[in-house]
């Protein structure tokens, strides 16, 4: 894999017979095999499972069959997603004996209908509570971009495995900015859906009222092609609509004439550093964006969501840490305890607010299609960084990476994160958010920074095939 | 014993007492008090996290080493600072919660 455009190019590929997808499997074992004990985004690998997928797609073609639409595309997931066979780890030691899944996620179930290849499970934050990636148990997934850096949490082997091209494509989570951190700071496009459009069933939870799934990939149309193939209810998941396929690859080439985008101001300018603040300017340009706006209580639904995410986040552990507290991961652990001993009239005071704060972003949608923030407040940190300097304040780093992802995901709207490049080097995406359900409409911005070339993830330097 | 004033009343600091005022808004007595005349949540000016946290993690049936109890401790501190500007905040008593929610 080489580059951009590699899910609708590889799969026409092997439609087209130029390349079977056999070869298409082994070619990226090969390269995790090879290259990713650089960067430590793998926790498993799907030898046999990648193999016999990839055979039946072959075979099926020499049969005459009609291909799916991701037929032999390889891709992997975060090790919270269900796969058939593999413990789901979800990060954390004391799942590592837990028997194996007994079957797939819903959402590996569709993209193994579409004819995705899976290659393996990728490494994350222990519980998926982080934004860094620095799992005791399993290792720190380094950046491809830069191996001494962060590759951001806590679906962080989800963007360095695409980043460095061992995948076309990875699925993960975001509950606070999970798939736009990584995104961000590795490089690469994610898109997080509307709260509740694809289905949950069979990943392992983090904070069940604000969890989310989505793929990150190398170009705008690979994550929509991805996108597309995810779509469709689930009566077995509570919080999945019930809403029909609305397919978003067609919609792309409408580019964003017409398309009324804003920029935040106010709390997402003043929590950025230079860095950020100059790729939405430029993001901004292209899409000629000239007025900024303003979503009152920013800080406010951030607090909301910290608030949710630890009391519901311990909660969920409560029992593990009553009886084995001591194998749960050191970075987490007091962190959960004190989320489930927070008082409940604080997390109903936050559950309260964020009805609220969601009609203050629906008055916004009404004078705006697209809005652009940062995704982080800053590139890619060097690893064990502590803190975090914005406008002369030293923050601790690890919880303040998704200071600006957090109010977004608090209210379920869409977002496509878009990667831009700074003048460093290093990538640093902008979040371009929607009202709830139109990803289409992030999308589309996204593409049309693709287009300008502004927005681009190539496959990080050295790890090339 | 220490006590805490919520709205007109006051509270001892006994942590599992809790008072409903006009159905539209509960206290958590060692943790909060309703500021006069608005409909937020104000933390008291001094919640002491170490009290706190022996009877809450005794109630969960928690057992905390004494090195885990100060991490505890430090930890709430920290959410307690990052939810200022949310604890701060009025609402309307017609603002519901949204526990399952549906954008």
């Amino acid at each position: 894999m080489t580059g951009a455009g590699d899910v609708l190019a590889l799969a026409r590929a092997v439609r087209d017979g130029t390349v079977r997808a056999l070869d298409l499997a082994q070619a990226s074992l090969s390269a995790v095999e090879a290259k990713d004990r650089l960067i430590n985004s793998f926790t498993a690998i799907t030898r046999e499972r990648a193999l016999r997928e990839a055979e039946a797609i072959d075979a099926a073609r020499a049969r005459g069959e009609t291909l799916p639409p991701l037929a032999g595309v390889p891709y992997a997931v975060k090790n919270l997603f269900d796969v058939a066979g593999l413990t789901t780890l979800a990060g954390a030691k004391i799942f590592a004996d837990n028997p194996p899944a007994a079957g797939d996620a819903v959402l590996v179930q569709r993209l193994q209908k579409a004819g995705a290849v899976l290659i393996g499970a990728l490494n994350m934050d222990a519980y998926a509570y982080g934004f860094t990636t620095e799992n005791s148990h399993y290792g720190t997934t380094r950046n491809p971009r830069d191996s001494t850096r962060l590759s951001g949490g806590s679906s962080g082997g989800s963007g360095a495995a695409v980043a460095a091209g061992f995948v076309a494509f990875s699925m993960a989570s975001d509950t606070n900015g999970s798939i736009r951190v990584p995104s961000s700071l590795c490089g690469v496009f994610g898109l997080k859906p509307t709260y509740g459009r694809l289905p949950r069933r069979g990943s392992f939870p983090f904070v069940h009222s604000l969890d989310h799934l989505g793929p990150l990939a190398r170009s705008v149309a690979d994550l929509a092609q991805v996108y597309d193939v995810l779509q469709g209810a689930d009566a077995d998941d509570p919080a999945c609509a019930v809403r029909p396929v609305e397919p978003v690859l067609p919609e792309l080439d409408k580019g964003v004439g017409g398309l009324r985008i804003g920029v935040l101001g106010g709390y997402f300018e003043a929590c950025a550093d230079s860095d950020a603040r100059a790729v939405v300017a430029q993001a901004a340009q292209a899409l000629g964006a000239d007025s900024t706006v303003s979503l009152a209580d920013a800080d406010a639904a951030r607090a909301a969501a910290f608030l949710i995410t630890a009391s519901e986040g311990g909660t969920l552990h409560l029992d593990d840490l009553r009886r084995r507290a001591a194998e749960f991961e050191p970075l987490s652990r007091d962190r959960l305890i004190a989320g489930a001993l927070l008082p409940a009239a604080w997390y109903v005071h936050a559950q309260r607010f964020r009805a609220r704060f969601l009609e203050q972003a629906r008055r916004l949608f009404q004078d705006y299609d697209v809005l652009i923030a940062p995704a982080t407040p800053c590139s890619a940190p060097m690893i064990g960084t502590p803190m975090l300097t914005l406008d002369n304040r030293q923050l601790p780093l690890r919880p303040n990476l998704g200071l600006l992802t957090q109010p977004i995901s608090f209210i379920g709207l869409p977002v496509c994160a878009a990667p831009l490049w700074t003048s460093s080097g290093l990538p640093l995406a902008v979040q371009l958010i929607a009202a709830p359900w139109r990803e289409d409409l992030c999308l589309r911005a996204a593409h049309a920074l693709e287009q300008a070339d502004i927005a681009r993830a190539p496959v990080a330097p050295g790890y090339q095939a | 014993m220490q006590s805490i004033t919520c709205g007109n009343e006051t509270f001892s600091k006994q942590i599992f007492r809790c008072a409903v005022t006009r159905g539209t808004w509960f206290a958590f007595p060692a943790v909060v008090r309703r500021a006069p005349g608005e409909n937020r949540l104000e933390p008291a000016a001094t919640i002491d996290w170490n009290d706190y946290v022996r009877a809450i993690s005794s109630m969960h049936g928690l057992k905390l080493s004494p090195k885990t109890h100060d991490e505890v401790v430090m930890q709430l501190q920290r959410i307690e600072a990052i939810t200022q500007p949310l604890l701060s905040l009025q609402l309307d008593p017609g603002d519901e919660p949204a526990p399952v929610f549906r954008p």
